[in-house]
């Protein structure tokens, strides 16, 4: 370890700092490399330190308590919102999981409904039977659009966090 | 040190907790007493070891806003103003790795050639201590510009304090030996 050390390291310090010399420290301080490097460094910094003090320019500190005091605020806000943000979420994808278990779960009466859906379409084509192919069709759009302002709602909500 | 403003403060940055609610930790009279007292020193600080005014004006801001997010669970004077180093050496700490990896501002030039004395003895001095590496550059003016002991020192930069001896005795010879090189050392 390349380490020098003085036991006057202390008091030449000092003097360095204060600017009081006595004439056995001084002719120390001269003649030990340690001490000569100690009183050369303390000057240097203190000079440099001075001269940073004074050329500050400080910033308004009411700007900065305003600035802090706003961004606090609006991390307490997100804060506040997070819950209601994750009880939505939940919900959306609650909203989902139902309805694709529901749609799994009965797809083999929805597959027969869907039988005797194409069997009224083709009675559709005849011009008596419009209002029933009306309202299948209003179910369908209906479900559809369900679905998608549930993914869109989810988006959304992933898209914001 | 003794005790100008009314905190309530004690100890240092391990006690300190990010605070909970949506208020700061400071009234903005409190605060802008603590600003007063304090505030020059660490521009000074944070503006020579950054090396950049700019970068300097930032991260001041920054250290004060989290000083102001932190509970203060009764720290003396000292230990605040020793807190409130040890968030600007941190947020240096940061810029200097963003730096390196962003190519953010790095240490401003000196001004070239200008007739006020202050601005030339400036200009001899900062190259001098933007040669010395970020830490050492830290080392050396918390020891001999804000006068910290060793064991304060350490706490700040998050060293072991029986390690300060040594890294500063280094610090100290390194920068010598350029004050020397320069003709900015006594003459023999």
């Amino acid at each position: 370890m390349n380490f020098s050390h003085c036991t006057k390291e202390q008091a030449v310090e000092q003097a360095a700092r204060s600017g009081r010399w006595d004439d056995d420290l001084r002719a120390h301080a001269a003649a030990c490399s340690v001490c000569a490097d100690i009183a050369l460094v303390v000057r240097f910094m203190q000079l440099d330190g001075e001269l940073a003090r004074r050329e500050a320019g400080l910033p308004d500190p009411g700007r900065i308590w305003w600035k802090a005091d706003l961004r606090e605020k609006q991390m307490a806000a997100e804060r506040a919102v997070r819950p209601i943000a994750v009880c939505q979420r939940v919900a959306c994808l609650w909203g989902t999981l139902t309805a694709t278990s529901i749609l799994v779960w009965e797809w083999p009466r929805l597959s027969s409904r869907l039988d005797s859906l194409k069997l009224l379409l083709h009675q559709a084509a005849s011009p008596g039977s419009r209002p029933q192919t009306d309202l299948f069709a209003f179910i369908g759009g209906s479900l559809f659009l369900f679905l998608f302002s549930i993914l869109i709602t989810l988006y959304a909500s992933w898209a914001e966090e | 040190m003794t005790s100008e403003f009314p905190l309530t403060l004690e100890g240092m940055g391990e006690r300190a907790e990010e605070r909970p609610g949506g208020t700061l930790s400071l009234d903005e009279q409190t605060f802008n007493e603590f600003y007063a007292k304090t505030s020059p020193s660490l521009l000074a600080y944070l503006s020579r070891v950054s090396g950049n005014r700019t970068v300097a004006h930032d991260l001041l801001q920054e250290a004060y806003y989290h000083f102001l997010r932190t509970r203060l669970p009764g720290m003396d004077n000292a230990g605040t103003k020793s807190y409130l180093f040890r968030i600007a050496t941190n947020l240096l700490r940061d810029h200097f790795r963003a730096a390196k990896r962003r190519r953010l501002p790095l240490p401003e030039a000196p001004p070239d050639a200008d007739t006020s004395e202050r601005i030339q003895l400036r200009s001899d001095l900062e190259p001098v201590f933007l040669e010395l590496k970020p830490r050492e550059r830290e080392l050396l003016w918390l020891a001999y510009v804000e006068g910290y002991s060793h064991q304060e020192v350490a706490e700040i930069l998050g060293l072991k304090a029986l390690s300060i001896r040594l890294l500063l005795s280094r610090c100290r010879r390194k920068l010598a030996r350029m004050l020397r090189e320069r003709g900015l050392g006594p003459e023999d």
